[in-house]
């Protein structure tokens, strides 16, 4: 298991801004760097309980982030961890946010995509809800409260949706199984970021 | 007469008796100790049958007695002094035997062989206890004693044992005995020097004999210079002379030849070492700042190699050991290297006192021109000394600074193409990196006035560096326009890359100082500092056309990347457009520009009473007040003797009487407001302080700010009451009126407190510090500044029983606390000179924030980002491209710190328990 996630972190998303994994354009976009400048600098000023991120390396497009579980839920007091890629036309598209941590949740698939509606491209004649007031904060904080209340109604891990429905008790075993906390996943050689 | 006469009546006597009865220790001859007995008779001669003569026989004889009878004359009284023998009579039995001796090779080997023991004998029993002195080190106030003993000891032994050799010789009948008698005797001699030589310490008596001779040649030195008429006539004619050391005569004891030629060689070595080149014909010249290396030659020439021959000749007793053009010139050729390496050794004060030292720095180029290998030992003097004397904590940046501009200049003399200025700049160039004021000063100094005599014009000699302040005022713009060249093939004074220098030559294309020091640091850096201290000059300086200041940014932009000055730039037009901004907001602002005009009163006052030049009374005055009035109205004060002005006894008419309230800020609408506007965006970080301003100004900020929007602009104003300044006049109770120009406002709000509290009467004991703190809402830091400051002027006292309350001195006897300058002069009206100094707080409290303030104003913002910066990157080190500081550099372009403020950060996290040290990696605590 500890093997599939290691490889699978680098596989493709299934969504656009595919742009987003070429370093070379990295400091191209002067706008991109700003807007995630000031992002960061509203997260580090005002920031939200549970909530954290930071720009991994010197490429300021690609950020680790650390959420933890919203309490009274399943996921109360473990820690996950989060990379988001950011596109090159950002905020006109979505970042790329995928779990590092192996999460056992609906909408959250083996590979660490989640399935959220505001992380889509949105706009006319699209599906997602991606929008550009959206920013860094909103979206770790809907990825926080979707591992309370998660969507069942388009699963990507279909036994969890039923599992959530039904025995909470075991869903809640099923989740302190899969779940590592970053300290385990280094000692396991799993990468906690980018 | 007759004593002689009777002596060698008595010697010969002596003769006779010692003939008959031998002294009884004399170790007697040979024949006589073994006497030849004679042979048996031959048993054939009766037969007659063999007639066979015997040679071997009779030359056997024949020697014996030859020897006898030479050894006999020969031999030395071993007792006594040796006797004086005037009238030596040879007689010819001695004549006879030695000649037969000396005829053949063997016979004479054998009896100079005796002779030597003979006198080796005498000389160890007589003379060596006489020559004790050379058993232990000699000590050089005595060598020119014992030295002249030991000539006269060895001369008197010489001839004691020559004596009778000498008399043989000279009373030889013929010239063949003549001849031979005469080489015994020069064998003798050379026997005896060997036996000198042998019983003498051989490198003491070297060494003794060259501190002689050395000694001999200083004194002569001393004696026959005129340094005077040598400066005068520009050729030194101080001659050489060994009078007193009789070179000959230690020819002849046996102390000449290779031993004294090696003393005489280190003699000389060491007189063009120290001597020769110390005295003063060739000093430093530091008049006429040319090189004395010609004079050296000449004198060297003229005086030395003459000498060198003249004393060669005494001492090996050769009359024409000529030198060589070559040798000669090897002389000049040491002497040179001698002075240049003179003054290499103080190679650092001549660079420190440049420009007058070029004479020695054309001393030294002379030098390595003739020794050019000597160049690294030029270069690593230089650099050691500046490493003892200079890099270390205990100079002041301004003081390397100037150092450095001096190095660049003096090596520029040595080596036009700069291969050992890069040398010798290097260890300068990293040590000034290293200093965190470098940048500062060099900024500062580019902006500092220069007085016409090279002064600094109020400048804190701390901060600026005259020097470079000098070379900026005298600079050209275009210096950097010569364009590559390479490429100009019609440059005839082209010359090829020097082949002594590094790998990383390459020939600098601007040859002045300030490309230098421009480039010891990274262009970014150094501009960022230029901002800053431009940023201050800028909002300091009163000249309304900033001529100053544009040529400095001019000149940037010629040297530096003119698109990074960007910056600068827009600082310049916003002060710019600020002058015209106000024209046409305030109009009748200009007219009164420059201050209200001064009364005759005035100008009597100003006038000291040692007198004045007009000129320099009228700059005082320049702006406010046109020269016909300034004319007129000192006419009136003042009276004029030799050119210089003194002050008129005579009471002047009354002048309207002042107002009396205690301080008269002028009536509301002739207050001159002026603002400035700044794009808070290309300024550095200014000092945000907020106050409460004096009643009348809020109001004008106001007014200022309609009529702002009015002329368009869409910009937001922003007041920053910390950088306003004001002109303040005070009129103290008993009349003194204190003006001050130019003082930053938050003063003028602290006095303006106690101006408003003195017209309601109340709080009449004072104001504590603390209370001005609420009533201005003013932080403290500025609050005490304010009072410091008229405390200084004599504004301001604290009361007795103040309890930390301050108080208006009206009156200048009020304050009984004061220290003894008041008591002194307590009927006097106050002189300037009497006041305290009021302290320089416009230094202390900048209006642009310090890297330091900045970092602690920003130090929550900073921590948190190190800490989200953990948790979510991991742990990390200080250092590095992806470390903690480089991240931080990289994320938020404010923080400009390096990793000693990232660790004072962290360690104040650490503290807090918010962070973990692991090592040298850190990690998100808890």
């Amino acid at each position: 298991m500890a093997n599939t996630f290691g490889t699978m972190s680098t596989a493709p998303s299934s969504h656009g801004a595919k742009n987003a994994s070429n370093p070379a354009r990295a400091a191209g976009n002067g706008n991109v760097v700003k807007r995630l400048q000031s992002e960061l600098m509203t997260l580090m000023t005002s920031p939200t309980p549970g909530l954290s991120a930071f720009p991994s390396n010197t490429d300021i497009t690609k950020w680790n982030a650390t959420v933890s579980g919203p309490a009274e839920t399943p996921y109360a007091d473990l820690t996950f961890k989060l990379t988001l890629a950011y596109p090159s036309n950002y905020p006109y598209a979505p970042p790329e946010v995928l779990f590092k941590t192996p999460v056992y949740h609906p909408n959250v698939d083996m590979s660490g995509r989640i399935c959220l509606d505001i992380l889509k491209p949105g706009g006319q004649g699209k599906e997602g809800a991606w929008s550009a007031v959206l920013n860094t904060s909103s979206v770790l904080l809907s990825i926080q409260s979707l591992l309370g209340e998660p969507n069942n109604a388009s699963p990507l891990n279909g036994e969890a949706a039923l599992l959530w429905d039904r025995d909470q008790a075991e869903y809640k075993k099923k989740v302190l199984a899969r779940h590592q906390e970053p300290a385990e996943m280094e000692e396991n050689g799993l990468s906690t970021g980018f | 007469m007759a004593a002689t006469a009777s002596r060698s009546h008595a010697s010969t006597r002596h003769d006779i008796f010692a003939s008959v009865f031998p002294p009884p220790s004399f170790t007697t001859p040979t024949p006589e100790t073994t006497p030849n007995i004679g042979v048996l008779a031959s048993p054939g001669r009766p037969f007659g049958g063999f007639n066979i003569t015997s040679p071997v026989f009779d030359d056997t004889i024949r020697f014996n007695r030859a020897w006898s009878t030479a050894t006999r004359y020969l031999s030395l009284p071993l007792h006594g002094p040796p006797e004086q023998q005037t009238n030596l009579q040879v007689s010819h039995d001695v004549k006879d035997a030695m000649y037969h001796l000396c005829q053949d090779a063997r016979t004479r080997k054998d009896l100079l062989a005796w002779y030597a023991n003979e006198t080796g004998v005498h000389f160890r029993q007589h003379v060596l206890p006489k020559l004790l002195g050379w058993q232990q080190p000699v000590p050089r106030a005595e060598a020119q004693a014992l030295l002249a003993r030991t000539m006269n000891v060895l001369g008197e032994a010489q001839e004691h044992y020559l004596q009778k050799p000498s008399a043989l010789a000279g009373s030889a009948s013929d010239s063949i005995s003549g001849a031979s008698f005469q080489s015994f005797r020069i064998k003798i001699l050379e026997r005896l020097h060997v036996q000198v030589l042998q019983s003498l310490p051989i490198p003491r008596l070297q060494d003794t004999l060259a501190g002689v001779f050395y000694q001999r040649m200083k004194a002569s030195l001393g004696n026959n210079s005129n340094p005077e008429a040598c400066l005068k006539r520009k050729e030194c004619h101080c001659s050489l002379d060994m009078t007193g050391v009789p070179l000959a005569q230690l020819h002849e004891i046996g102390l000449g030849n290779a031993v004294a030629e090696r003393a005489f060689a280190q003699a000389m070595h060491n007189l063009l070492r120290k001597a020769a080149i110390e005295r003063r014909c060739f000093q430093v010249d530091w008049a006429e700042q040319a090189t004395v290396v010609p004079m050296l030659r000449d004198w060297v020439n003229a005086y030395v190699t003459p000498f060198v021959d003249r004393s060669l000749a005494a001492l090996t007793d050769n009359a024409s050991p000529e030198m060589s053009d070559m040798e000669a010139a090897r002389f000049a050729q040491i002497a040179v290297a001698n002075l240049g390496r003179r003054r290499t050794a103080a190679i650092f004060e001549y660079v420190k006192s440049w420009p007058a030292s070029t004479g020695a720095f054309l001393d030294i180029q002379e030098y390595l021109t003739c020794m050019p290998h000597d160049k690294v030992y030029v270069c690593d003097s230089f650099i050691k000394q500046a490493k003892t004397r200079l890099l270390h904590a205990g100079a002041s940046t301004t003081e390397i600074l100037s150092i450095y501009a001096n190095v660049i200049h003096a090596f520029r003399l040595l080596d036009a193409r700069g291969v050992l200025l890069e040398k010798v700049a290097h260890p300068l160039r990293s040590y000034l990196r290293g200093r965190d004021d470098t940048v500062a000063i060099i900024a500062a100094s580019f902006l500092a006035d220069i007085g016409p005599d090279g002064t600094l014009i109020n400048a804190d000699p701390d901060r600026v560096c005259a020097d470079i302040s000098h070379e900026v005022a005298s600079s050209t713009l275009n210096a950097m326009e010569k364009g590559h060249k390479m490429l100009r093939f019609d440059d005839m004074n082209w010359v090829p890359d020097p082949i002594d220098a590094g790998p990383d030559y390459k020939a600098s294309e601007s040859e002045d100082v300030l490309a230098y020091v421009l480039g010891l640091f990274d262009q970014e850096d150094f501009i960022k500092e230029v901002t800053t201290v431009l940023a201050q000059h800028l909002l300091q300086t009163t000249d309304a056309d900033y001529v100053k200041e544009i040529r400095l940014v001019e000149l940037f932009k010629s040297r530096l990347d003119a698109t990074k000055l960007q910056a600068a730039e827009v600082m310049l037009k916003d002060v710019h457009d600020s002058v015209s901004l106000n024209k046409r907001i305030n109009p009748q602002s200009a007219k009164r520009d420059q201050g209200e005009p001064p009364t005759p009163r005035d100008i009597q006052a100003a006038i000291p009473e040692e007198g004045i030049a007009l000129h320099s009374l009228y700059t005082q005055y320049e702006g406010r007040l046109k020269p016909a009035q300034f004319h007129a109205a000192l006419r009136l004060v003042a009276t004029k003797r030799h050119d210089l002005y003194f002050a008129k006894r005579t009471r002047l008419p009354p002048e309207p009487p002042p107002t009396s309230a205690p301080l008269s800020t002028a009536p509301a609408d002739e207050l001159d407001f002026r603002v400035q506007v700044l794009s808070s965006f290309f300024w550095p970080e200014m000092r945000a302080n907020d106050f409460l301003l004096p009643p009348g100004f809020p109001a004008r900020e106001q007014a200022f700010r309609q009529s702002f929007a009015r002329l368009g602009n869409q910009r937001k104003l922003q007041f920053r009451h910390a950088l306003a300044r004001v002109d303040v006049r005070l009129e103290m109770g008993d009349r003194r009126v204190v003006e001050e120009r130019d003082v930053p406002v938050w003063r003028a709000s602290v006095i303006d407190v106690f101006a408003r509290q003195a017209e309601g009467e109340e709080e009449a004991d004072g104001i504590t510090a603390e209370r001005l703190m609420g009533l201005l809402r003013m932080e403290g830091e500025l609050v005490l500044d304010a009072l410091a400051f008229w405390t200084g002027k004599r504004v301001l006292y604290r009361p007795d029983s103040g309890m930390g309350r301050y108080a208006v001195l009206e009156r200048l006897d009020m304050d009984t606390t004061h220290s003894t300058t008041t008591t002194t002069t307590t009927n006097q009206p106050p002189h300037h000179q009497h006041q305290q100094q009021p302290q320089h707080a416009d230094t202390m409290i900048s209006a642009v924030k310090t890297q330091d303030a900045m970092l602690k104003d920003n130090a929550p913002m900073f921590q948190a980002f190190i800490a989200n910066m953990l948790r979510n990157g991991g742990p990390k080190e200080v250092g590095g491209v992806m470390g903690i500081t480089g991240m931080l550099r990289m994320v938020l372009p404010v923080f400009t710190f390096g990793e000693e403020e990232t660790g004072w950060l962290l360690g104040e996290m650490e503290g807090r328990g918010e962070v973990v040290r692991r090592g040298e990696v850190w990690s998100v605590g808890g």
